[in-house]
């Protein structure tokens, strides 16, 4: 029985950075931009977070840090892609491989480290989950008010379907897409601020370890909607729970195939959702009045 | 003095550092309560001043007079307020989004933090009841009809208290039946005070219903007639500047035998749901087989099947005898049928390969390598050279991108391709959309050419008069069936019009 | 100046910016940039041995620039370089350096099946995407890290040097039979013959999508697969067979990391460093063309071997490169700014 429980407890914190991450990448492609570059939003996220922990002693402002670190990723990326229409993967690979060199660099420079930080103050916890975690949840819930009941999130999704015609009733695409994309980084540096203040209490190199991509896979299997995003991060965050349970109990079976895991059942989600996934309608493609 | 609802003096419009002049100096007056058209080639110039009165587009100089006053139109919101609004080709309205939704985008009613969505299905319930206009206000718009669609575009700018009404090209998309029901809605509009601004270039359109006309040229206003006293041959004259031949000679040829046969074809659409259904038609040599219809009706989904596109659910089609349904493209093409695709910029080429190779796609393994491995890019040089030579397509330079020539080079261009394929059966889809009035004499007469060779044609139009000016035949589908067969001598518009609607004659 | 003029000067500046910036990071840190900057350059071109160094580096990433480009040129984005590399690395230590057998283990047929494992590793992501739409960004990055899981299995079990039991996670070395020749044995730097064929791939590619009918047809179906369709192009078959070339080419890197000798002829921790992203980066500055992928390739591999002689000198540490690097990609990412400021100055001085 109590397996049970610390596998459920394991299950929704293993899922939170995720799951923020992908609700961060809905807010961003729901009007019409895509952005790969959560992976390295979430990285910076996690740095700045450890590092603004350090030298202030206090994790709560560490998380602010986290935040503004990704949302500063964000506005990069929503520059190159709106203002200035350029290709959207692109501009966000381009972010990842920033944040992986920017992270080691500081690491050496700040610290004269190069795999982690040391140990910094981190948050307060309840039932062994600490506090990010409900802030991540109430979020993603509060997400789905937001997305289905209010203008903004009206808005968006008119944005992201035929960006023309909400242009002819006046609505300011560019602003809404900025919205969208800086909302993306915010979230996406919660998720990585999680990692190293919250679950952890320092910032060790490559931590996101790939969860910004599987972040977009679970944006992808969940339909873009909050719910949809909600379930398969929660499925995701099982497999990385139930990996480490398994490894605990079954012998025999190398290791690493158990880590695979996780990776080989977001393949496999993504070849079952084959043709009933359909992105946002102008999703990638820069906003061009002049293109009607 | 006249009352003018709206005055646009030397309105002058350019793009890209001024490189690119949209609108020259054009001036236009609409006179309170009258149905202005506003008709010109793809390209003249009018959707951009139409844009620059709905606000989409600031004017490089000249000014707006609404009512006698100035105004300063800034963007589609200031001129949903000064009364404009305008109802688009392609509709602005999102696909997702309900009745409702779309309708109050822009100007929402909030109940605190929230949405009001009561309140917006309440607007949408007064405004159509004021308007004598039904529609349900939860209902999602890719559920909706075409002609609905367009409904609801039209009560959009009526909410928001549009009294200059601006439609751009209204019936491009709409059978008889709508076309005629729209006219209804217009007349209306107009009794209840509204003035109405349309493009077109349908030129019958346009002399049934306005009150005055007005031509643009190469983004300069050529000419303004009063509707009483305008013919066809004047308007085209005045949209291309010189004298336009309306019909094509048909070459004398004697149809052969039936080298085409379909039958009981049945393809389902996009929607899994049937398209086409138990449709059945030959075609004989060296005739010309016109498919009519309103876009919709079931033909697009015919010519993908026939040409290895889509899936045929059950169903014969076969050329020559051999029977092509369930084959690859590439085994038709080699079979002998070669396609004008409808949509040229999607499936006949691909816009950043340069003129030269556009003359290969398609035929690149068949014609332009020795030996399937290597392209014979000096073999394409001479070929290309000397098609644009031979059809007179400017520039004349092979390295140009296919996708910076004009509507009417390009259409060329692909039509010359496929003519040159070995083939005994070319349908062309939509062959002159978008292309120029000039452009539309010279395609027209390569594809009646193929009669004297004693190829078979298919010609898929939503043009009318196009239809009746090649075919030897005609074919009327409506909701995926063929309707009625006529022979040309025993078909009228009229008639036609009927079929497309799904009448009996 | 045209936009063709003007794509070209892009990474040129791309380079100099970053470099310009490198240098006031150098300056903030205390240190003088022109010294820094001239110990990166003799660290990277001066003597024999340093050219050596510089092009054994460029040589993994001339061959994943070019996988990254070919995916490209199909429309397609091919992350997962890294993992196919891997895969590569795997299959020619697991064939040269235990099967005994010298009609296999000869080195010509290990770089075959490191290519093929390249490939299949690619082709995944390929099939996938080709017959389910599946997005080839996350497949092959999830791929990535399935590989780099069984890399972590390959070096502690079955590839072992010593067995499971073994003192290291690393392969014994490779068979004399499968090790390709040195190129300048007298510098005790391992360039081998692996760079030639990194050149002969350059222009092999280069060729394909000039002049053959496979790379007309792959152009086409990345520009536009609807057109291709229509016009008899097989399309799907396109797509997997791109996947699949782009995967050999970053399989050849990976076995020329084992096969080269760059590692004693051993798989071990760490050597494929991060080849398979920078050939992202080669491929975006090299503006998506085989040669602009080669010279890439050895720029960013000069500031590589520089970099070391840059930190071995002054206080610098030679993390700066990856610095410079990214903010290099950054700018390429940007290009469209570039074209906005410069169309400006032109509107200015008209």
């Amino acid at each position: 029985m109590s397996i049970f429980i610390s596998l459920i407890l394991a299950t929704i914190r293993q899922a939170a950075p995720i799951l923020i991450t992908a609700i961060g990448g809905m807010f961003s492609e729901l009007t019409g931009v895509v952005n790969i570059g959560l992976e390295g939003m979430m990285l910076m996220g996690a740095f700045s977070a450890a590092v603004v922990s350090y030298y202030t002693g206090n994790p709560y402002v560490g998380i602010l840090g986290g935040m503004m670190a990704g949302g500063i990723m964000a506005l990069l990326h929503a520059i190159l892609s709106i203002k200035y229409k350029g290709n959207q993967v692109v501009s966000g690979v381009a972010i990842n491989l920033f944040a992986s060199g920017f992270t080691v660099f500081m690491l050496r420079v700040l610290f004269n480290q190069s795999g982690n930080t040391p140990t910094v103050p981190k948050t307060a916890t309840f039932f062994g989950m600490s506090i990010i975690v409900f802030i991540i949840y109430i979020i993603a819930f509060a997400s789905h008010w937001f997305i289905y009941k209010t203008v903004w999130g009206l808005r968006m999704r008119a944005v992201g379907e035929h960006p023309l015609a909400a242009d002819t009733v006046g609505i300011n695409v560019l602003k809404v897409r900025y919205f969208g994309v800086i909302m993306s980084g915010l979230l996406a540096g919660l998720g990585g601020a999680y990692l190293s203040i919250g679950a952890l209490s320092q910032f060790t190199k490559e931590m996101s370890a790939g969860r910004g991509f599987i972040a977009l896979a679970a944006l992808v299997f969940g339909k873009w909607t909050p719910g949809g995003v909600l379930g398969a991060s929660l499925l995701f965050g099982f497999a990385d729970a139930g990996q480490t349970l398994i490894q605990q109990y079954v012998t025999g079976v190398p290791p690493q195939f158990i880590q695979m895991l996780p990776y080989i059942l977001t393949l496999l989600a993504l070849a079952g959702v084959v043709g009933k996934a359909v992105a946002p309608a102008s999703s990638g493609k820069p906003y061009d009045k002049s293109d009607s | 003095m006249t009352n003018y609802i709206l005055e646009m003096k030397n309105m002058r419009k350019t793009f890209l550092g001024g490189k690119v002049v949209a609108n020259d100096d054009i001036t236009l007056n609409i006179v309170k309560g009258e149905k202005h058209a506003i008709v010109g080639e793809n390209g003249a110039g009018k959707s951009t001043l139409m844009k620059i009165l709905n606000g989409l587009y600031t004017p490089t100089s000249g000014t707006i007079s609404l009512n006698g006053e100035v105004a300063d139109i800034k963007g589609p919101g200031e001129a949903a307020k000064l009364g404009i609004g305008m109802v688009y080709q392609h509709f602005m309205l999102v696909p997702t989004l309900t009745v409702a939704e779309n309708m109050i985008l822009g100007v929402e009613p909030t109940k605190g933090m929230n949405l009001d969505i009561k309140k917006a299905r309440e607007d949408v319930r007064k405004v159509s009841e004021k308007y004598g206009l039904a529609i349900d206000p939860d209902a999602i718009i890719s559920d909706l009809s075409v002609g609905i669609q367009q409904r609801v575009e039209i009560l959009k700018i009526l909410f928001k208290g549009a009294n200059l009404l601006i439609f751009d090209e209204p019936t491009a998309v709409l059978i008889p039946q709508e076309v005629k029901e729209l006219y209804k809605i217009m007349d209306n509009l107009i009794e209840e005070g509204k003035t109405i601004i349309f493009i077109s270039h349908k030129l019958q359109e346009v002399l049934d219903i306005s009150d005055n006309i007005t031509v643009i040229r190469r983004g300069k206003d050529v000419a303004n007639f009063e509707t009483k006293d305008a013919t066809k041959q004047k308007i085209a004259n005045a949209m291309v500047g010189r004298p336009v031949l309306f019909t094509t000679e048909k070459p004398e040829v004697t149809i052969g035998d039936k080298i085409v046969e379909v039958k009981d074809l049945e393809v389902k659409n996009n929607k899994g749901l049937p398209a086409v259904k138990k449709v059945s038609f030959d075609i004989r040599a060296g005739e010309v087989f016109g498919v009519a219809g309103v876009e919709g009706s079931g033909q697009s989904e015919l010519v993908e099947a026939m040409t290895g596109l889509r899936k045929i659910e059950s169903g014969a089609f076969t050329l020559n005898g051999e029977n092509l349904a369930g084959k690859t493209p590439r085994h038709i093409t080699l079979a002998g049928l070669a396609h004008v695709p409808e949509d040229r910029h999607a499936r006949a080429a691909v816009s950043e390969f340069s003129v030269r190779d556009t003359f290969a796609f398609g035929v690149h393994r068949e014609k332009f390598t020795k030996n399937k491995i290597l392209l014979d890019v000096d073999k394409l040089e001479r070929e290309a050279d000397f098609f644009m030579e031979a059809h007179d397509i400017r520039p004349r330079g092979t390295k140009t991108a296919f996708g910076k020539l004009s509507g009417g080079n390009q259409q060329k261009i692909i039509v010359a391709r496929e003519l040159e394929k070995k083939h005994d059966l070319i349908i062309a889809s939509q062959p002159t959309r978008g292309v120029d009035i000039g452009a539309i004499e010279a395609i027209h007469k390569l594809i009646l050419e193929e009669k004297k060779t004693g190829k078979a044609v298919m010609v898929v139009s939503a043009e009318l008069s196009e239809i009746l000016n090649l075919s030897d035949r005609i074919a009327v589908m409506c909701g995926g069936e063929i309707t009625g067969i006529l022979d040309r001598k025993d078909a009228t518009e009229e008639k036609i019009g009927i079929l497309m609607a799904g009448g009996k004659l | 100046m045209n936009r063709k003029l003007q794509g070209l000067l892009v990474p040129i500046l791309a380079v100099f910016i970053a470099l310009l910036l490198g240098a006031g990071i150098i300056g903030y840190l205390g240190e003088n940039p022109l010294n820094a900057y001239y110990y990166l350059f003799t660290g990277a071109f001066d003597g024999k041995r340093a050219i050596a160094r510089t092009l054994l580096e460029a040589t993994p990433m001339i061959f994943t620039g070019l996988s990254v480009m070919v995916a490209f040129k199909a429309g397609l984005f091919n992350i997962g370089a890294q993992g196919q590399v891997i895969m590569g690395g795997l299959a020619a230590a697991a064939v040269g350096a235990f099967v005994h057998n010298i009609g296999i283990n000869n080195v010509f047929v290990v770089l075959i099946i490191a290519a093929a494992a390249g490939f299949a590793w690619a082709g995944i992501a390929g099939w996938l995407k080709a017959k389910l739409g599946v997005h080839e960004v996350i497949s092959t990055i999830m791929l990535n890290y399935i590989a780099l899981n069984f890399e972590q299995y390959g070096l502690n079990y079955p590839l072992k040097a010593g067995g499971p039991m073994g003192p290291s996670p690393q392969t014994p070395p490779v068979f004399e039979a499968s090790r390709l020749a040195m190129l300048m044995p007298d510098t005790k730097v391992a360039l081998n013959v692996g760079f030639i064929i990194a050149v002969i791939a350059v222009i092999v590619i280069w060729f394909m999508f000039e002049k053959t009918i496979t790379g007309y047809e792959i152009k086409a179906v990345g520009l536009n697969p609807t057109a291709s369709e229509n016009a008899g192009i097989n399309v799907k078959w396109r797509i997997l067979f791109a996947m699949g070339i782009a995967g050999s080419l970053s399989g050849l890197a990976g076995a020329e990391r084992i096969l080269g000798g760059v590692g004693q002829y051993t798989y071990r921790q760490g050597i494929m460093g991060s080849y398979g992203f920078d050939g992202i980066a080669v491929a975006l500055l090299g503006k998506n063309t085989p040669v602009g992928a080669l010279f890439a390739a050895i720029l960013f591999a000069a500031l590589r071997t520089g970099g070391r002689s840059m930190q071995f000198n002054t206080s610098i540490p030679s993390q700066i490169i990856i610095i410079i690097q990214a903010i290099i990609i950054l700018l390429i990412a940007a290009e469209n700014m570039f074209h906005s400021i410069l169309d400006k100055k032109k509107k200015v001085s008209n």
